[in-house]
């Protein structure tokens, strides 16, 4: 007896799996950052690519344009705009603005992502020396120090003093510290100036990738948005002079024909030589997911052509198409940004809106019995007795007056003239909210622009030849000359910005170009141009930090609410 | 071979039956009465012939009359409630029998962690629950029968879609990541979350809630053990159960939503000029031609009437028992069959169950018990979303009876939700097979020495397959999708457990200890696409797809392996000592932290049993408990330990470009949490244990909690997953049972049970009182919402003071809670999500043949989110709830005034409009039951047939209208009611 349960106990024991590597756990599913992948070369190129992907967070994204677009002279909220708040800076503009905490929390995510990459690219073992491989990580690092550096403008541009760290995150911190705006921006002119001095490529671009004009570019933006503000003349200095080499020296040039720029044959960046750096959108719809097979926002793909485009599907005669797009009428341009454009000499008005509607669904005429082509027609000044006459049972026709009021402010919010730079009738359907056009970050005419704006203020002599010479390209034919412009133009700010205006419009640059001039600058021109942002204060020159982060930070007195935010 | 000794067998045990009958030939006939204790009848009693088929059941005066006796036999008395009593012949022809009430309920025997044990001995707290209370009310999910009968049990029905789940928790919730869902165990085998196998098959349930009694399960226990037995066959004529039910399932109640008229008026309200208070004429408000001509027709579309009609349910159960002193076996089979609400929203299972046990040896019993099920089911996305927004300003149908997309003039993203409906739009089908199977052998060595090993074996697969065409919701008009799921779950138990039981004079012992090895893995395959080609081929032809062929899989898995023991001590059959320990060790933790152990210790005292006590004739039965006890849990997600990259997608020059993110941090520290739970309990039983019951006191600590813990953003990680904090947990659950009347023809019976538990967070972390990013506070519930507080509205004349907070009337007032004059985001205040007191009382009537019973359950005090409420649009750019919503001329304090600017989500404080109390009563069921006389049975053959008809859900009373909050807040696939009809039969 005392035999058997002693073969029991010990059978018990045996089968019990005592051994502690039955407890190991081995993940077949996922990759993991231990175990050096990172530090191979596949595992960078991984890291770095991952890098990019936030980009898609912000070219062509409801969100980005609604912090970057609205609630700037130039551009009003449609009928559609689902965050008037940023558009109108109610009071209810607050730490729980979806857009703000969007933002916030995810371009810290891809910092990090970008700090892994700039760390390991040091760490990847390379023996023997490898020359193409020491290249490959010097150009790996360098994106990821240009695309860490975009991330922390938009983050710097929008909150103002905020966290930095240049560190991947290995421990949690708790305490984050506010580090001033001028210390930022310090770190990320070292970023761009290690990248200008690295291997990367100096094709006109690289599939998309940052290239050494990428990176000139963007420092070349960043010198101007910092010298305007603090009136250095030395950055302005080095802005011009950055600007001047990338359009003397680099593969790009000016478009002959501005609506050219915005061709569907000429969406890919690849092919459009104004293109100096882009988000790519591919056309192969599954590889615009963001992260983890999923579209983070909407669908995926450029949703620009979505917010722009005005209600006409429910117009007499008309019906929704590819063609003219889906109707999300979150945007619309203030009377003053049409009013800047001189249509008779200048491309850019005819390039850069639709006014015109023509019937495609001849059973919903309703009580326009007489239309036979024309269903919308959208004059940018005010209609004749005789063309109202004229379009009577015709076709509508909406004037000056029909869409904003006599104080500028809109007036009809579903009717408008439409910026129709990023409309894409190509999609595979009308209701396809996904465009494969890639979004277009910096362009060459932005160079010329800032040769010109920091060319005047250290008295380049070529300063304004860049200003006309951007002008005349964009002149309807026989107009060259009325385009040119004096001296004394380019040397006034409010020319500058509504010159940008005209050239830029939606770009989601006009925000940060507004407040570079300081908060006065930016409330004043605000009012004035836009009557429906007109609750605009001086705190609104930043934004406010998400509720989400200051709840959870332990350091509550003294990383602080933007003033004036609750 | 084999077959010629079968031959052999038959043939000498019918030579051997055939004797038996012979020693029949000296019968004779025998007759009695039977009466209860006051001398009355009683109707219904089962006299038998022990070991024959022969017997009889008393007549409406307590008669029998059995034929065919022999002096050596022994007739067998039995009765529901009533002891049952073995009467020797004799030469006896006439028998006074009187019944015995059953005063002995006591010596029941509940199933406890590895092994048994008599209820009078227990010293843990436990409930138990027995197949008479599962099958009395129709139930798909038996678990849905211990709603309301289990003290501190809290269950809830989680949609009224077919084949919807069940939520519950035992004793409030413990942990604020890791899963609150306690261990359902079947035959001692992990079953899951969802319990599918056929309630007719179940002997009892048992709810292990205090850590002494759960300590035993370790790192699985700390959320409370759910422990199902499973019905065994038993020596004897075979017996054939049947259960069958019908059901009719309506919408139990639905809040409203504007009709065309209310839609048209919140619209004008929200074009109204919100200063001026001037309306804008109708034409610039309705800019589409056809929506203006809508609004003067006055057309009103009601999408969910189009779409929800009454679902059906049918349920049927057969099951065979019997067998042999040496072989038993119980064969049962089911099937479930379910129409929800919706158009393809169907389930349908059957299920098969085998239990054999043999004895082998005369110390050797081996058995199994093997389920196979099958579910079919279809399910759909909630056609209500779409149905509650879209705007009734359309006409859903063409001149044709087709169904029109976009049929809302002016609004071309408001799909019509009928086009799911269309055939061959969408089809998402389930299909599931799962074999659960356990193999034991009992190997008694010596008399006290047992010693038990059982193999337990799940294997689940899963198929989904999902098709929708491009004119479908989820196609948004623009591609077909097609994917197909498959995941394989396996499980495998392995468990040796050696009891040693000795009774020594007055001292009674028992010593167990065993091993226990899991192995659990879940492999999941996905393929996926769009723009199929033939839109017939569904999921069938995923190779057809064009565009954005997607591939995806993974392998999680999960071991653990345990040593534990327990010794129970008894004294004189009143002092009683259970003491326990269990080593875990987890695959899912860190190095180092993978092992974790868990005592527990509990006494109990039979104080009745004491001599000074035994004057109390009153006093039947009378003990105190007092248990300790530590169990923990790991139920995170595998792979937490180390840090994971996720997968990102970009393109270069349109070219894939896949990328690997560091996406979580990783966390080398990851162990056990644990819970330490004190629970005082005392039973009791008055007048014969007419009246009894139990109150438990107890209070856990959980430390090392498990969180995901919200980190600021700027770490470049949201959450880390983290063992933080402390929290604590108070209640008190009282379960009482009372037979209030108990006549010949008349019996009324109240079961009883309330529970109130408090929790609080103890401790954070950061050593700090508060983590507003996660919504913890130090001494509040762990499940809350932080927010503003609502108080009202802003009238109009008080325009000035909303102006100080830059505000206008018709906005929504707040609450300055810390009185400093302004609103700030320290105003916020915390609204609980759990109830403080839930109950539940059963009152049974027994009236003749008839039964009739109904069940009260309620949930008290907690707050919930109430999804109708977001549906307001003030914007009207969509549909909207029907609310009270304010206006110059309407100066309510429900709702602010319409805007078109701000959609809800924009509108400030909107968030604090969601919160409404969710407390409610309800009557759950009410069932009147027939047993039809077992005089017209016998004849048929039958033992008992039992019909009746059942109402489920039919009144609830809450402060929210038109709403059962039991449904959590949500409005999609509302609450059902049910009118049941079925019939029990056995033969």
């Amino acid at each position: 007896m005392k035999k058997n349960i002693f073969i029991l106990a010990s059978l018990m024991l045996t089968l019990g799996c005592g051994c502690d590597s039955f407890l190991d756990e081995t993940n077949y599913s996922d990759v993991t950052s231990e175990g050096g992948y990172y530090d191979t070369e596949a595992g960078l190129n991984a890291v770095v690519n991952a890098c990019y992907t936030p980009l898609r967070f912000w070219a062509g994204r409801e969100d980005a344009i609604g912090l970057s677009e609205t609630g700037t002279d130039i551009i009003a909220a449609g009928s559609g705009c689902v965050d008037n708040n940023m558009a109108a800076y109610t009071q209810s503009l607050d730490g729980t603005n979806s857009a703000c905490t969007f933002y916030f929390d995810r371009f810290y995510a891809a910092i990090n992502w970008c700090n892994t990459a700039i760390s390991h690219a040091r760490t990847v073992p390379n023996p023997s020396n490898d020359e193409i491989l020491a290249t490959t990580l010097n150009k790996r690092e360098a994106e990821a120090r240009v695309l860490r550096t975009f991330y922390y403008w938009i983050l710097t541009e929008t909150f103002g003093d905020t966290y930095y760290t240049d560190q991947p995150s290995t421990s949690i911190v708790m305490n984050p510290v506010k580090t001033s705006t001028d210390d930022i921006y310090q770190s990320m002119f070292d970023d761009l100036d290690w990248a200008i001095k690295s291997k990367l490529s100096t094709l006109q671009n690289d599939g998309g990738r940052v290239t050494i004009w990428t990176a000139k570019a963007l420092k070349a933006r960043l010198l101007l948005t910092r010298a305007s503000e603090k009136n250095d003349v030395d950055m302005y200095r080095q802005a011009y002079d950055l600007a001047k080499d990338v359009i003397e020296n680099g593969p790009f040039e000016l478009a002959e024909d501005f609506a050219s720029i915005w061709d569907m044959k000429k969406s890919d960046g690849n092919s459009n030589k104004e293109v100096i750096w882009y988000v790519d959108y591919s056309t192969n719809q599954l590889y615009n997911s963001e992260l983890d097979d999923k579209a983070v926002i909407r669908n995926g793909g450029n949703n620009a052509h979505l917010l722009f485009c005005m209600k006409y599907d429910d117009q007499p005669g008309m019906t929704r198409t590819a063609e003219y797009g889906r109707p999300f009428n979150r945007y619309m341009p203030t009377r003053y940004l049409v009013d800047l454009f001189d249509e008779e000499k200048d491309q850019r008005y005819a390039g850069s809106f639709r006014n015109l509607w023509i019937m495609n669904n001849e059973k919903g005429k309703g009580k326009y019995t007489a239309m036979t082509d024309t269903a919308i027609y959208i004059i940018k000044g005010e209609a004749t007795k005789a063309q109202r006459e004229w379009a009577e049972n015709r076709y509508q026709l909406f004037d000056r007056n029909d869409v904003y009021n006599a104080d500028g402010s809109t007036k009809n919010l579903k009717q408008y003239l439409e910026l129709s730079k990023f409309a894409d009738p190509t999609r595979a359907s009308k209701d396809e909210d996904r465009s494969t056009r890639d979004g277009f970050m910096i362009r060459i005419a932005e160079m010329y622009l800032i040769a010109a704006e920091a060319g005047a203020k250290v008295n380049r002599a070529d300063a304004l030849d860049y200003m006309n010479k951007l002008r005349m390209s964009r002149a309807i034919s026989g107009y060259e000359d009325a385009m040119r412009v004096e001296l004394s133009q380019i040397q006034d700010i409010d020319f500058i910005l509504d010159e940008r205006a005209r050239e830029l419009a939606g770009e989601q640059l006009r925000w940060f170009d507004l407040k570079r001039f300081g908060k006065e600058q930016f409330v004043k021109r605000i009012k004035k141009c836009n009557p429906d942002a007109a609750n605009v204060d001086e705190h609104h020159w930043v934004r406010p930090f998400p509720q989400t982060f200051l709840d959870a930070i332990e350091n509550k007195t003294e990383f602080t609410q933007n003033t004036g935010y609750k | 071979m084999n077959q010629k000794v079968c031959i052999q067998r038959t043939c000498i045990s019918l030579i051997f039956s055939v004797l038996y009958l012979l020693s029949f030939a000296q019968a004779r006939q025998i007759s009695g009465i039977v009466k209860d204790v006051s001398g009355e009848p009683v109707i219904g009693v089962n006299v038998s012939v022990k070991g024959t088929g022969n017997g009889s059941i008393t007549d409406l005066d307590g008669k029998f009359t059995i034929p065919d006796v022999k002096e050596k036999d022994v007739l067998v008395v039995s009765y529901i409630g009533y002891l049952t009593q073995s009467v020797s012949v004799g030469k006896q022809t006439s028998f006074i029998i009187t019944l015995k009430e059953d005063t002995q309920a006591l010596d029941e025997v509940v199933v406890v962690g590895y092994g048994v044990q008599k209820k009078r001995d227990l010293s843990g707290a436990i409930s138990s629950v027995k197949s008479r209370d599962i099958t009395a009310i129709p139930t798909t999910n038996a678990l849905e029968a211990l709603q309301g009968k289990v003290a501190g049990l809290d269950l809830t029905a989680s949609s009224g879609k077919a084949g919807a789940d069940l939520s519950f928790t035992i004793r409030g919730e413990r942990s604020l990541k890791a899963s609150n869902a306690p261990l359902i165990l079947v035959d001692g085998i992990d079953y899951g979350t969802t319990l599918d196998i056929n309630p007719s098959d179940i002997e009892s349930i048992e709810v292990l809630k205090d850590a002494s009694s759960t300590a035993i399960y370790g790192t699985r226990g700390a959320n409370g053990i759910i422990i199902v037995t499973t019905k065994k066959g038993k020596a004897g004529k075979s017996k054939v159960s049947l259960n069958a039910f019908a059901s009719i399932n309506m919408i139990s109640s639905y809040p409203s939503i504007m009709n065309g008229a209310e839609y048209a008026q919140l619209k004008r309200e929200a074009y109204r000029n919100q200063t001026t208070n001037e309306y804008l004429p109708d034409e610039q408000v309705f800019t589409a031609a056809q929506e203006l001509e809508y609004v003067r027709e006055g057309v009103s579309t009601d999408y969910r009437d189009l779409m929800m009609s009454n679902g059906f349910n049918q349920n049927y159960e057969l099951s065979i028992a019997g067998g042999t002193e040496k072989t038993q076996h119980s064969i049962s089979l089911g099937y479930r069959g379910e129409n929800g609400l919706f158009k393809n929203d169907n389930y349908k299972r059957l299920n098969a169950r085998v239990a054999l046990d043999h004895k082998l040896l005369e110390n050797l019993k081996i058995g199994t018990n093997i389920t196979y099920t099958y579910k079919d089911q279809n399910t759909r996305r909630d056609p209500l979303n779409m149905c509650n927004k879209i705007v009734p300003l359309s006409k859903p149908y063409d001149e044709n009876g087709e169904v029109v997309r976009f049929p809302a003039p002016g609004y071309n993203s408001q799909t019509n939700p009928l086009v799911d409906d269309v055939d061959g739009a969408v089809k998402d089908n389930t299909k599931a097979t799962r074999f659960f199977g356990s193999l034991y052998v009992n190997w008694n060595i010596t008399k006290d020495l047992l010693f038990r090993t059982t193999l337990g074996v799940d294997a689940r697969n899963k198929r989904r397959g999902y098709y929708c065409s491009a004119n479908s919701l989820d196609g948004e008009g623009k591609d077909s999708k097609s994917l197909k799921e498959h995941t394989i779950e396996s499980g495998i138990t392995w468990e040796n457990v050696l009891t040693y039981s000795k009774i020594l004079g007055e001292h009674d012992f028992q010593i167990m200890g065993g091993t226990s090895t899991i192995y659990k893995s879940k492999e999941y395959t996905l393929a996926s696409g769009k723009g199929q080609t033939y839109g017939g081929n569904i999921y069938h032809n995923l190779a057809s797809n064009t565009k954005e062929v997607m591939i995806d899989s993974y392998l999680n898995e999960e071991k653990l392996a345990s040593f534990f023991g327990r010794v129970n001590y008894k004294f004189m059959d009143r002092y009683i000592l259970t003491a326990s320990l269990r080593a875990d060790g987890s695959s899912l933790l860190a190095d180092g932290h993978k092992w974790g152990y868990f005592p527990s210790v509990a006494v109990a005292w039979r104080m009745n049993e004491e001599s000074f006590l035994k004057g109390f004739d009153e006093l039947s039965n009378l003990k105190l408990r007092l248990s300790w006890g530590e169990s923990g849990q790991s139920a995170i997600d595998p792979y937490q330990t180390v840090g994971l990259l996720g997968s990102s997608t970009y393109s270069f020059n349109n070219d894939l470009a896949s990328g690997l993110y560091p996406k979580t941090m990783s966390n080398k520290n990851l162990t056990w949490e644990t819970t330490s739970v004190f629970d005082l309990g005392v039973d009791f039983g008055f007048f014969n244990n007419r009246l009894s019951g139990s109150v438990d006191v107890y209070k856990s600590y959980t430390r090392n909690v498990l969180m995901n813990r919200k980190i600021p953003s700027t770490n470049g990680y949201a959450e880390v997953m983290e063992n933080i904090g402390k929290t604590e947990n108070f209640g008190i659950d009282v379960a009482l049972n009372s037979v209030n009347i108990q006549k010949k023809n008349f019996t009324w019976t109240t079961d009883f049970t309330l529970s109130h538990n408090k929790e609080k967070i103890k401790e954070l972390a950061s050593g700090a009182l508060r983590d507003e990013a996660n919504s913890w506070f130090v001494g509040e519930a762990f499940r809350v919402f932080y927010d503003y507080k609502k108080i009202g509205i802003w009238q109009l004349d008080e325009a000035d003071e909303a102006a100080k907070n830059g505000q206008k009337p018709g906005d929504i007032k707040i609450q300055d809670t810390d009185g400093n004059g302004e609103i700030t985001p320290e105003d916020r205040v915390v609204y609980s999500k759990r109830p403080k007191v839930t109950f539940g009382i059963n009152n049974s009537f027994t009236i003749h043949n008839f039964e009739f019973s109904f069940f009260i359950y309620s949930r008290l005090g907690q707050w919930i989110d109430y999804e109708f409420n977001r549906g307001y649009k003030p914007d009207g750019l969509e549909n909207s709830s029907s609310v009270d919503y304010w206006t110059p001329e309407n100066p309510t304090n429900k709702f602010p005034r319409p805007n078109r600017f701000y959609g809800f989500g924009k509108t400030r404080y909107s968030s604090t409009l969601k919160y409404e109390k969710g407390s409610f009563v309800k009557v759950r069921d009410i069932t009147l039951a027939y047993n039809v006389p077992s005089k017209v049975l016998s004849g048929l053959g039958l033992g008992r047939v039992r019909i009746y008809a059942t109402a489920k859900n039919f009144f609830t009373f809450s402060s929210i209208d038109n709403y059962d909050p039991e449904r959590g807040g949500g409005i999609s696939f509302p609450m059902t009611k049910q009118l049941v009809f079925g019939v029990n039969l056995d033969f």
